[in-house]
């Protein structure tokens, strides 16, 4: 076992690969009363279409990993939920773009918890009958988050940086497209995608680390799962993309207008190493400079009211791709583009000389995530599963700590010039 | 241990040293009042972006990146009767930081609290203005969430007291009302009279919090009189909101009389009914409305234990309303005759253990935690709470599951725009 100590913050990670490809990661927080527990896998609503080891091209209908998701807790012995209810603890899944994690949390009755979660998971249990239902259930999810003007806001720019990619559909497909879904069909793609060294299994709060990795090694030397063609997941990064549309714009039954500009970007950026979530956590640190609170340029924006509250950025760096968004309500979209676009372009030579406000900032963040350790959810929520080595939040921390202005110059500088510009906007419609 | 350190102010130190940081809630108590809800949100948006020394959010936030990236807040809650402003800091421990990290923030708290920005009629003019321009568009688009827009439709036809009618935020004709001379010396008047609970929650001695705490220079007042709890006698009449917007999935909200409050023997037997009902993610009216029938793609309830009302929340196709409301009730009905096996019954109060112990881990619920013990003067933690929480059998659930009263619902029905 791997043993990573972090005296800035005092921790220690464990890392153990079990010989069939599972990799475990612990963190443990002796003090804490509760144990956090994720199983992540690197499968998302961007795998749907993909080739298997064996050369077969395979395509599923939008929403298909999320809706596998879902359908996982089915179980020969019934609702695997139910399990984690016997055992006093929470358990929960969620499905993002690029992967897919099922989560306990518990105080008592740890490894009857871990193996519980860890059995339901490599247990495929999928009943045409059961499909059928389910569609209901997230056909009923899926228009709520229609109804949800900000997922509308954020699903609109996305579309618009990634026409004719995945990324334009919503993570949990379409009415239309959840129709398709069989049972063969989820069976097909948890074999090519559900396999140990695809997962990752963080744990974290009062656990003994020796004692826990056996209860892994133990449990899956005992199993015997099914040798199947692995799924390949296509690399969006050379695949021919489609340029970002410039501009969009949708009524809805919204209150005021809502904004956001896409910076899409087209870097070289490898999730395979460190570099990527390096060039992640200096695009976060020059986005804060340009537009955190710290910064004059959102006081000024603030202050003549082309922002409120609302306003909010983020930098995403995942798998096969990379992106910024910037949005908030607004009265006028086309000032706050404006206003965004020009401190952007002035943004390289603004950074250049801004020694101060990056120690500034880099106190800050760093402060802020050190702060995030005290909540076992954060430490879960910021793990990267087996994206850039296998980091974890502790390894953010340490990369933050190293990041210099030059640094957050170089990648901002590389970012702006390459990247594609997309405007989405949301206006009331009339009458309402 | 909470210590008086003057006639209405009070402090209580959490002494534990599981985390990175020291969390201290300053909280100003009130009762709740026609109009305080949208008075106080504003302040507390206003408090939190400019003080004398820090005139704007840059200025707060540059200050907070030299504390550490310490975490700063000013918040609003209401509980019963009651309403709480509360100023909250969060400050690495000086192990990993300076050792003046945790002075400094109190410092830091003692401008935002005592001195803020200010011109010769009240509150500084421009930020005032903007502040409540913006709250004014909050509560605006508070519109588009269509949950909380039927949940705010139910408490207006549950309550029959127009303030727990109002919404946390106010209405846009009180904040059109204030001004900056009428909120400062709003804000003067509870400076001066408000219940203060100063709370420090951390790795830090009785010691250190008290002279942390004398920093802030509250003068002493009297004590407020004011029942916590929010009692509603039954009505005899079911009152029912319904309204129509575009949109594609309806919602569809039931309340219910629960007179049972956080100081009563019947508080834990209360919680254990919520959850089985509709309060844990396999609740009643989950697996029923939504797994079973897939009537509703949520359902859930709530239970306010400080205003005596039973919430339940549900997401439904239009064509489902009747047959939901039929299942919901039939749930309740079934509780009410005690139909309820032992296995669901433990699980029910596993769950709620686990949440207790799980929130011995995070810090805004330890405070919250603790405001509410002084608050009401009952103690519901560490053994005596997990002793309250065994003792719970069958007969307990179904005698409050029998005191639950339908007294109004709401309806969002949607329509296709398209």
């Amino acid at each position: 076992m791997k043993i990573i100590e972090y005296p800035l913050v005092n921790e220690k990670l464990y890392i153990q690969h079990l010989k069939n490809g599972l990799t475990i990661k612990i963190l443990p927080r002796a003090d804490f009363h509760k144990v956090y527990g994720s199983l992540r896998v690197e499968y998302g609503s961007l795998d749907n279409c993909f080739l298997t080891s064996d050369q077969q091209k395979k395509a599923f209908p939008a929403g298909i990993a999320h809706f596998l998701e879902h359908k996982m807790f089915d179980q020969p012995t019934g609702d695997a939920f139910e399990q984690f209810s016997h055992l006093g603890a929470d358990a929960n899944a969620f499905t993002t773009y690029t992967n897919t994690n099922y989560l306990f949390s518990g105080t008592t009755q740890i490894k009857q918890n871990v193996l519980a979660l860890l059995d339901f998971v490599q247990q495929p249990y999928f009943q045409s009958a059961a499909v059928e239902r389910e569609k209901k259930i997230i056909g009923q999810e899926i228009k709520m988050y229609q109804d949800d003007i900000n997922w509308q806001l954020y699903a609109g720019v996305l579309a618009g940086m990634y026409p004719n990619h995945p990324l334009s559909d919503d993570i949990a497909g379409s009415l239309a497209s959840i129709e398709q879904i069989t049972a063969a069909d989820l069976l097909a793609c948890y074999q090519a995608f559900y396999r140990p060294e695809k997962m990752s299994f963080l744990l974290t709060g009062a656990v003994d680390p020796v004692e826990a990795v056996s209860w892994f090694e133990n449990n899956q030397a005992q199993k015997k799962l099914p040798v199947c063609p692995a799924g390949q997941t296509r690399d969006f990064t050379v695949a021919e993309q489609a340029a970002a549309r410039s501009f969009k714009q949708v009524l809805l039954p919204t209150q005021r207008p809502k904004a956001t500009l896409g910076l899409k970007g087209t870097d070289q950026v490898s999730v395979s190493n460190r570099s990527g979530l390096k060039y992640s956590l200096a695009l976060e640190l020059a986005f804060f400079m340009l537009f955190g609170e710290i910064s004059d340029n959102y006081q000024k924006l603030y202050e003549s009211g082309i922002i409120d509250d609302s306003f909010n950025f983020e930098i995403q760096v995942d798998r096969g791709f990379h992106f910024a968004v910037l949005s908030s309500e607004c009265t006028e979209p086309a000032t706050l583009f404006a206003s965004l676009i020009k401190i952007l372009q002035a943004g390289s030579q603004q950074l250049e000389t801004a020694a101060t406000e990056f120690s500034l900032a880099k106190h800050d963040l760093l402060g802020t995530q050190i702060q995030s350790l005290d909540s076992l959810e954060n430490i879960i929520s910021e793990d990267q599963g087996l994206l850039f080595d296998q980091a974890t939040v502790l390894d953010q921390i340490d990369l933050l700590q190293q990041l210099s202005l030059t640094d957050v110059c170089r990648t901002f500088k590389s970012f702006w010039q390459n990247c594609q510009l997309s405007k989405f906007q949301i206006l009331p419609e009339e009458g309402v | 241990m909470r210590l008086k350190l003057k006639s209405g102010i009070y402090l209580t130190v959490v002494p534990v040293k599981q985390f990175k940081t020291v969390r201290v809630a300053v909280n100003l108590i009130a009762p709740l009042t026609p109009g305080v809800q949208a008075k106080r949100l504003l302040l507390a948006n206003l408090l939190e972006n400019c003080t004398a020394e820090f005139p704007n959010q840059a200025a707060i936030a540059r200050q907070l990146a030299k504390l550490y990236g310490a975490g700063f807040g000013v918040t609003v809650n209401r509980r019963g009767n009651s309403h709480s402003l509360s100023f909250i800091l969060n400050c690495l421990n000086d192990e990993v930081g300076n050792t003046s990290l945790l002075e400094d923030g109190m410092d830091f708290l003692k401008q935002v609290i005592f001195h803020p920005l200010t011109d010769e009629n009240g509150f500084e003019a421009n930020n005032f203005l903007r502040e409540r321009r913006n709250l004014k568009q909050a509560v605006i688009s508070a519109a588009d969430n269509k949950q909380l827009t039927t949940y705010l439709a139910l408490q207006k036809a549950y309550f029959t007291d127009l303030v727990q009618q109002e919404p946390s935020f106010g209405t846009l004709e009180q904040l059109e009302n204030l001004n900056a001379a009428n909120l400062f010396q709003y804000y003067q008047t509870c400076l001066a009279q408000d219940q203060v609970e100063i709370i420090v929650l951390g790795d830090v001695t009785q010691g250190q919090a008290e002279q942390l705490a004398e920093k802030l220079d509250f003068k002493p007042r009297a004590k407020q009189d004011f029942g916590l709890f929010y009692q509603q006698t039954w009505q005899p009449k079911l009152r029912q909101n319904s309204f129509k917007q575009t949109v594609s999935q309806s919602k569809f909200d039931l309340a219910f009389s629960l007179p049972i409050y956080y100081d009563q023997a019947e508080f834990a037997a209360a919680l254990v009914f919520d959850a089985i009902f509709g309060g844990l993610p396999l609740s009643r009216l989950f697996v029923n409305v939504r797994e079973k029938r897939g009537l509703a793609y949520y359902a859930s309830s709530s239970f306010d234990s400080f205003r005596g009302i039973l919430a339940v929340q549900t997401g439904i196709d239009a064509a489902n309303k009747e047959r939901a409301q039929e299942v919901i009730c039939q749930q309740l009905r079934e509780l009410q005759q005690g139909r309820i096996s032992q296995v669901e019954l433990a699980d029910a109060k596993k769950m709620l253990l686990n949440d207790y112990q799980s929130q011995l881990d995070s810090q805004s619920s330890q405070l919250r935690r603790t405001l509410l013990t002084n608050l009401t003067g009952s103690d519901l933690t560490g053994r005596k709470w997990e002793q309250a929480l065994d003792k719970v059998g069958t007969e307990q659930v179904a005698a409050v599951a029998q005191q639950a009263k339908l007294q109004a619902s709401s309806y969002l029905q949607g329509m296709d725009g398209k």
